[in-house]
C-alpha cells in the first residue's frame, strides 16, 4: 500500500551557521493509511521536533532537510500558503498540554469552529451544528452549554477532548498526537486513548503517536519507532505479548528508567 | 459587577479623606504666607492681621480643616484667596481643557506605539525591531520639556505652521483647537508612546511564544489571524494597565507641557495656586485630580473583565 506519510532522511538542526546543533539525524519511516505508529524515546531525543517538523511548525532557527512526503508531495518544498491549507485540514495535531494549548479568551465553540471556517468556509449555522456534533463525538456531555464555555471552566481531560475535536474538525487523514496523555491522570488517560482508538477504527484516520510511555505504545500502536539521541535505534511491529522494544531491555538503557519500588540507596 | 463597582466607590471615601488631610497639612507646612504674598512685603502689620482674620487663617489648623471639609461635603470648594473666584467651576472648566489635550496625546501615543510594538515583537531581532526599540528608549529618556521646546522652535518659530494663539475648545472651533493642541499633544504622546510601545513589544513576545499560538498555527491560521485574533486580546491587559495609568496621570494636568505651550489646563491652575499659596485652590485641585485618577483605575479594572472572561468581580 502507498504510504500516507513517508519521511526520508530527515535532518533537523538548530542554531545559526557558527553554532549549529543537530537534533534529528537521518530519520526515515512511514505511516500507512489507517495505521497507528508510535514514536517512543526519552526526553530530548527528538520525538517532538520530528513531529513538529512534519507540519513545519518549528521556529525560524530550525533547519530541516530531507523529504517529508504526504500523499506523495514533499511538504518541505511546499509554499507557506500550501502548508497553511494543509494544517488542521489534511494533517492536524494534538499537543501535550491541554491546559495551555487552548486560547484562554475564546469560547470552546469558537476554537473548534476555527479550522472549519478556515478550511471549509461553511455558513455559521452549519459550523455550529458541526461543532456540537464534534463535541458529542469526543464524548463531551452538555455540548450545547460547553459550546459557550471558556477553557478555564473545563478539566484537563475535557480540554484534551476539545483539542481532539479541533484536530478532527476537518476530518484529516493523519493526526499527529504529541504526548496527548502525558499531562492527564491515569483514568482520564485511558479514556482519551480509547477515544483515539475509536476514531482511528471508525474513520480510518492514521495516527503518529508520540509518547514516552511504553504501556501506551503497547495498547495503541501497530508499529513502534524507538528514538535515542536524534536517531532511530529500533523500528518494529508491536507485539502485544512482549511489548518492550529490545533496546529498552538492555541494562544500560533500563537504568535510565525509574525503578519501582525505589530502593533505599537510590 | 455592580457590587464590585459600589465597593470600589465606597473605597474612595477613605482614600480621598487621607489625601485631603495630607494635602492640607503639607500645604500649611510649606513656608510662605498667602497674606504676605497678596499684600506685598511692605504691608502694615494691621492690614496683614485683618486680612488673615478675614480668610480665617488665624484659626487653629484643625478648625480650618474642619471648615474646609464641611463646606466640601456640601459641594462647596470655596473661593480662591487670590482672585476671589469660585474654585469648582474653574477646576471643571480647566479639566475640560486638560481632558482634550490628554485624549489627543493618548490617541497619538497609542496609534504609534501599539503597531510599532507589535511589529517589533513579530520581527524581534531585526533592524525594524532595533530601530523601534531605540526610538522608544529615546522617547523615555528625553525629558518632555526638551521635546516640547524643540517642537515649538521648529514648527512654530522656524516653519510657522503653528503660530502662537489663544486656546479654544474643540467643540467651539475644532480646526483652531487642533492647531493649538497638536504640538503639546505630540510632546506628551511621545513619552506615552515610548512606555506603551515597550510594554506592547514585551507582552506580544511573551504571548506569541504561548502554546495556544502554536495550536492556532497548527489549525492553519494565517499570521495576521494569529496576531489579531489570538495574540492581541491575550496581550491587552498589561498594555491597558500602563495606558490607563498614563492617561490618569496626564489628566492630573501636565504642568510642564501646559506651561510651555501656555495652555490653561488643570496643571497650570494648581501650579499657580502653589505659587500664591492659594490654599483652597491647591487643596481642591489635588483632591479633584485624585478622584479622577481613582476613577480611571476603576475603569481600567472594569475593562480587564471585558477582556478576560477569567476575571470576575
Amino acid at each position: 500500500m502507498e504510504p500516507l506519510l513517508d519521511i526520508r532522511n530527515l535532518h533537523v538542526q538548530f542554531g545559526d551557521k557558527n553554532d549549529r546543533v543537530t537534533v534529528v539525524r537521518d530519520i526515515s519511516f512511514h505511516v500507512s493509511p489507517g495505521e497507528i505508529v508510535g514514536i517512543v524515546g526519552e526526553s530530548g531525543c527528538g520525538k517532538s521536533v520530528t513531529s513538529m517538523s512534519i507540519l513545519r511548525l518549528l521556529g525560524k532557527n530550525a533547519k530541516v532537510e530531507g523529504e517529508v512526503l504526504f500523499r506523495g508531495a514533499d511538504l518541505l518544498r511546499a509554499s507557506e500558503k500550501e502548508m497553511r491549507k494543509l494544517r488542521g485540514n489534511g494533517i492536524s495535531m494534538i499537543f501535550q498540554e491541554p491546559m495551555t494549548s487552548l486560547n484562554p479568551l475564546h469560547t470552546i465553540g469558537k476554537q473548534i469552529a476555527e479550522p472549519l471556517k478556515r478550511h471549509h468556509k461553511l455558513p455559521n449555522a452549519e459550523v455550529k451544528r458541526r461543532v456540537i456534533e464534534l463535541l458529542n463525538e469526543v464524548g463531551i456531555p452538555r455540548a450545547e452549554e460547553i459550546y459557550y464555555d471558556y477553557p478555564h471552566q473545563l478539566s484537563g481531560g475535557m480540554r484534551q477532548r476539545v483539542m481532539i475535536a479541533i484536530a478532527l474538525a476537518c476530518e484529516p487523514e493523519l493526526i499527529i498526537a504529541d504526548e496527548p496523555t502525558t499531562a492527564l491522570d491515569v483514568t482520564i488517560q485511558a479514556q482519551i486513548l480509547e477515544l483515539m482508538r475509536k476514531i482511528s477504527r471508525e474513520r480510518q484516520t492514521s495516527f503518529l503517536f508520540i509518547t514516552h510511555d511504553l504501556g501506551v505504545v503497547a495498547e495503541m500502536c501497530d508499529r513502534v519507532i524507538v528514538m535515542y539521541a536524534g536517531q532511530i535505534v529500533e523500528h518494529r511491529e508491536v507485539d502485544r505479548y512482549s511489548p518492550t522494544p529490545a533496546i529498552l531491555t538492555r541494562p544500560d538503557c533500563c537504568s535510565r528508567y525509574p525503578i519501582w519500588p525505589p530502593t533505599r540507596n537510590g | 459587577m455592580t457590587r464590585f463597582i459600589l465597593k470600589r466607590l465606597a473605597g474612595l471615601v477613605p482614600i480621598l479623606f487621607g489625601i485631603s488631610v495630607l494635602v492640607f497639612l503639607i500645604l500649611h507646612l510649606v513656608p510662605g504666607d498667602p497674606v504676605l504674598i497678596m499684600l506685598g512685603t511692605n504691608a502694615t502689620d494691621e492690614s496683614v492681621r485683618v486680612l488673615r482674620e478675614q480668610l480665617g487663617l488665624n484659626q487653629p489648623l484643625a478648625v480650618q480643616y474642619g471648615k474646609w471639609i464641611f463646606h466640601l461635603l456640601q459641594g462647596d470648594f470655596g473661593t480662591s484667596v487670590h482672585t476671589g473666584n469660585a474654585i469648582l467651576p474653574e477646576i471643571v472648566q480647566r479639566f475640560g481643557v486638560t481632558l482634550q489635550l490628554t485624549v489627543l496625546a493618548s490617541l497619538i501615543g497609542w496609534i504609534v506605539a501599539i503597531p510599532v510594538g507589535m511589529v517589533s515583537a513579530v520581527k524581534s531581532g531585526s533592524v525594524t525591531d532595533v530601530t523601534g526599540r531605540v526610538a522608544a528608549l529615546l522617547g523615555i529618556s528625553v525629558p518632555n520639556f526638551a521635546v516640547g521646546t524643540l517642537l515649538l522652535l521648529v514648527f512654530s518659530l522656524y516653519i510657522g505652521w503653528f503660530p502662537p494663539m489663544d486656546f479654544v475648545n474643540v467643540w467651539d472651533d475644532p480646526a483652531a483647537a487642533l492647531q493649538k493642541l497638536i504640538l503639546p499633544a505630540v510632546t506628551m504622546g511621545i513619552v506615552m508612546a515610548a512606555g506603551v510601545m515597550r510594554m506592547t513589544r514585551s507582552t506580544f513576545l511573551e504571548t506569541l511564544s504561548k502554546d495556544f499560538i502554536r495550536t492556532a498555527r497548527a489549525k492553519g491560521a494565517s499570521e495576521w489571524k494569529i496576531l489579531f485574533a489570538h495574540a492581541f486580546r491575550n496581550s491587552a491587559i498589561p498594555i491597558v494597565t500602563i495606558a490607563g495609568m498614563q492617561f490618569g496621570y496626564l489628566l492630573g494636568g501636565s504642568v510642564i507641557v501646559e506651561q510651555l505651550f501656555s495652555i490653561p489646563g488643570l496643571g497650570q491652575y494648581i501650579l499657580d495656586g502653589i505659587h500664591q499659596r492659594d490654599y483652597p485652590v491647591v487643596q481642591g485641585g489635588v483632591l479633584f485630580v485624585a478622584l479622577v485618577f481613582v476613577l480611571i483605575n476603576l475603569a481600567v479594572d472594569i475593562v480587564y473583565s471585558l477582556i478576560d472572561p477569567r476575571i470576575k468581580y
